[in-house]
């Protein structure tokens, strides 16, 4: 008996050093940044006077309660920290209230709204926000009106970039509710090849790759020079089918293929050139060797580690992986190659971009406080923070992006169609996660060839909806 | 003193209220909820559309549903083939007398108090991981290539790393329950067996075995609770991988909708939900009473 108490008198104390120490580690950061910020904060309220620009923003009052979707150890909760407060000194009458969940809050958000718990403002992916949460979203057309937070008088509205803008716009018709604005979009991103430029100079690689010819040739360049070409991971996998696919036929046709209830359109020449090619990148060894067991985030890893060169992800990568990759880092980053035989709905115009949202809850009791502190996490300043200190795109106009992220703006120029997530991919819901992707798994790391692969899917999709 | 039977009703009618009111009333209305079509979770009853089996017919037609079924039986077998494996084998070496008892007893139980979702972190980047990972720096060091070159975490073996990674966190929760069962059973019959020449193979199976045959019947039904209610493991494992889906993982993204967004083609229906969620309880119900009759027998007093 006696040892069991000392070992637990030792795991308690364990446990204490640890609270204690990582406790105060804690304090020092948040005393930090809210003293950095309230001294900004004053500053700006000194020179700019749009902060009171709008008449009734210093009598506002109540409470707001915001749900963050990051976590309080990542660069942007430091920044939406600096926004609050600056809020807070324009705003003195009104308490806010902020939980930073970290993605955890696409679990929690949907209970905590049927449930009516006091939830304000919240950060989601618009996305899955309309689709999930329809009943519980604001309206926000009115509301744009308002001037922006430090723009010069622009209005909300156009103080945000347009095409993000008019695509959470078409977000509305999609989801099937009334046209109009139901999230402040803020995070853009686009989903693009990212690459290590050093390991492609020493590969002698000199222009980023335009076709698929293009593209082996750049995989085999980097092969000789002793690097793995390509990974992703567990949770990207979709992203990759998708890029292919709709770079050869655009996302409207992808999303036909998954919801095909015959299987038919599996027997396309186009699956089986993917096919192909797939198996070609496997046969080659253009893709990682441990491809086929990589949980996020250990193949993001390797490209930060240099181990591999190229990953098809959204534009947050360089931020996920600063600190293993380091501040000298080169990150370039290109569309996904044109593929031949496609039809003109594919190549470099369809570009899968996006952005994550700030949404108002229908039911909120204090829209008129909440949404001014919204004002202030799109503001000009908020964002050049986001810019800066989480290298993420702004969501502002004329707002410089980070050098990590000059070659994506290249792509956001060039593109004129947007697709969705995951390029439609996903649209099959249980069929895509059940087949589409764990069959294609299959084909990457050699189990099955392309044959294999066609005849696979098309008995897959069968399956799936025959009993529909 | 006779109490009268009134008076026992009233003092038990807090019971009975709350239970019929946080157990009763959600089960019964789940039970309506899976045979309707329903938007969203906090939909009134009024927006409800009825739709018969049409839930449970959708479920056992979908090959999604019915890969998580098979997961989740080869769960039941073979983690509990490992789970009781380990926990007998455990229990027994700590009754024979071991040194440090309470210490091996602590450590053995340890896992059971860290969290799942640290746990399996731990097991998938640290275990697991194919450039880093303990067995792969194991086996390369043991100069055993294609032992190394193994990706635990791939299609054909993540379920299996699964089941190794959670089993690793839960046979001291049955160990202790069954060590529990071994300190009960009187030392004299071991003293006697050992007096007649009986090895420990046998007082194993002669004694401890049948003196402990009614806790091994509820550790079973507890583990096979367990098994049905799998589900933080896939969420962390595999997601929506349907090589690690299990029924209720199945119903919580069919409940709250995860990964559900504006493009995808179903309709979202908490109904499909519910009825996986009857499923899953007929299930445990029907378990339970034939693990009641495969052990039925006279109860051992001692």
């Amino acid at each position: 008996m006696r040892k069991t108490k000392a070992i637990t008198v030792l795991l308690i104390l364990c446990l204490a050093a640890f609270v204690v120490l990582s406790g105060c580690g804690g304090n020092k950061n948040e005393a930090s940044s809210p003293e950095q910020a309230s001294g900004n904060a004053s500053e700006n309220a000194s020179e700019t006077p749009s902060a009171q620009a709008s008449p009734e923003a210093s009598k506002l009052g109540g409470k707001v309660v915001f749900w963050s979707m990051w976590s309080n150890t990542e660069p942007q909760s430091k920044v939406i920290t600096e926004a609050i407060s600056e809020f807070k000194a324009a705003n003195p009458g009104v308490d806010v209230e902020v939980k930073f969940n970290g993605r955890e809050l696409f679990k929690l958000i949907k209970p905590a709204l049927e449930s009516g718990e006091t939830v304000d403002v919240f950060e989601y992916d618009p996305a899955g926000a309309l689709a999930n949460l329809k009943d519980h979203v604001l309206k926000l057309d009115d509301l744009l009106e308002q001037p922006a937070i430090g723009s010069d008088g622009k209005s909300v509205k156009d103080s945000l970039l347009p095409a993000l803008m008019n695509n959470v716009k078409s977000l509305s018709k999609t989801a099937g509710l009334e046209e109009g604005y139901y999230a402040l979009p803020q995070q853009p991103y686009a989903v693009l090849f990212f690459y290590n430029k050093a390991l492609f100079q020493k590969a002698g690689i000199t222009s980023v790759p335009k076709s698929w010819e293009e593209f082996l040739a750049a995989c085999e360049a980097l092969k000789k020079a002793g690097v793995e070409p390509i990974t992703f991971d567990d949770a990207y996998r979709d992203q990759f089918i998708g890029g292919y696919l709709s770079s050869a036929m655009g996302s409207d046709w992808v999303k036909a293929l998954v919801t095909d209830k015959t299987g038919a359109m599996w027997k396309d020449p186009m699956v089986l050139q993917f096919a192909k090619d797939m198996q070609a990148l496997h046969e080659k060894g253009y893709f990682s060797k441990t491809i086929g067991g990589n949980k996020y985030p250990a193949g993001q890893q390797d490209v930060a580690l240099g181990k591999s060169a190229m990953y098809f992800n959204g534009t947050w990568l360089p931020n996920e992986v600063s600190a293993t990759a380091g501040p000298d880092f080169q990150w370039g980053s290109f569309q996904f190659p044109i593929i031949p035989n496609g039809n003109d709905k594919g190549g470099q115009q369809g570009l899968s971009f996006g952005a994550q949202g700030i949404l108002l809850n229908k039911n909120s009791k204090n829209i008129p406080a909440a949404f001014e502190l919204m004002k202030y996490l799109v503001g000009k300043k908020a964002q050049e923070g986001m810019a800066v200190q989480a290298l993420a795109i702004p969501a502002t106009v004329d707002t410089p992006w980070p050098s990590s992220l000059a070659e994506a703006a290249v792509a956001f120029d060039k593109a004129t169609v947007n697709m969705p997530w995951g390029f439609s991919i996903n649209s099959g819901a249980d069929f895509s996660s059940g087949s589409v992707i764990p069959v294609f798994m299959e084909l990457v790391t050699g189990k099955i060839n392309a044959e294999q692969y066609v005849a696979k899917m098309e008995s897959e999709a069968k399956k799936f909806y025959g009993g529909k | 003193m006779k109490i009268q039977k009134r008076v026992i009703a009233l003092f038990l009618l807090p019971a009975v209220i709350i239970y019929l009111g946080i157990f009763l009333y959600p089960t019964l209305r789940t039970i309506l909820m899976s045979f309707y079509t329903i938007p969203a979770l906090s939909s009134r009853i009024t927006e409800w559309k009825f739709a018969g089996l049409a839930n449970y017919a959708d479920l056992v037609r979908s090959p999604y549903f019915l890969s998580s079924v098979r997961n989740v039986l080869g769960i039941w077998l073979i983690g509990g083939a490992l789970i009781f494996g380990f926990a007998f084998l455990y229990a027994v070496i700590l009754q024979s007398g071991v040194r440090w008892k309470s210490f091996w007893r602590s450590l053995i139980f340890l896992p059971n108090t860290i969290s799942v979702v640290v746990l399996s972190v731990v097991w998938l980047h640290y275990i697991y991981n194919p450039s880093y990972g303990l067995l792969t720096t194991l086996f390369h060091r043991l100069g055993m290539t294609t032992l190394a070159d193994i990706q635990w975490t791939d299609n054909e073996h993540l379920f299996y790393s699964m089941i190794v990674a959670y089993c690793f966190g839960s046979i001291g929760y049955f160990m202790l329950i069954l060590s529990a069962g071994m300190d009960r059973i009187p030392v004299d019959y071991y003293e006697a067996a050992l007096l007649e020449g009986a090895n420990g193979f046998q007082r194993f199976y002669k004694i401890t075995l049948p003196l402990i045959r009614e806790v091994f019947r509820t550790t079973v039904v507890l583990w096979t609770i367990t098994a049905s209610n799998f589900f933080a493991w896939s969420a962390t494992f595999g997601q929506d991988d349907p090589h690690t889906v299990t029924p209720a993982y199945y119903m919580y993204q069919k409940v709250f909708g995860v990964g559900n967004n504006v493009y995808a083609q179903d309709e979202f229906n908490v109904g499909s939900g519910a009825s996986v969620g009857i499923m899953i309880t007929l299930t445990i119900l029907i378990v339970s009473a034939l693990l009641n009759r495969m052990f039925k027998g006279e109860r051992l007093e001692y």
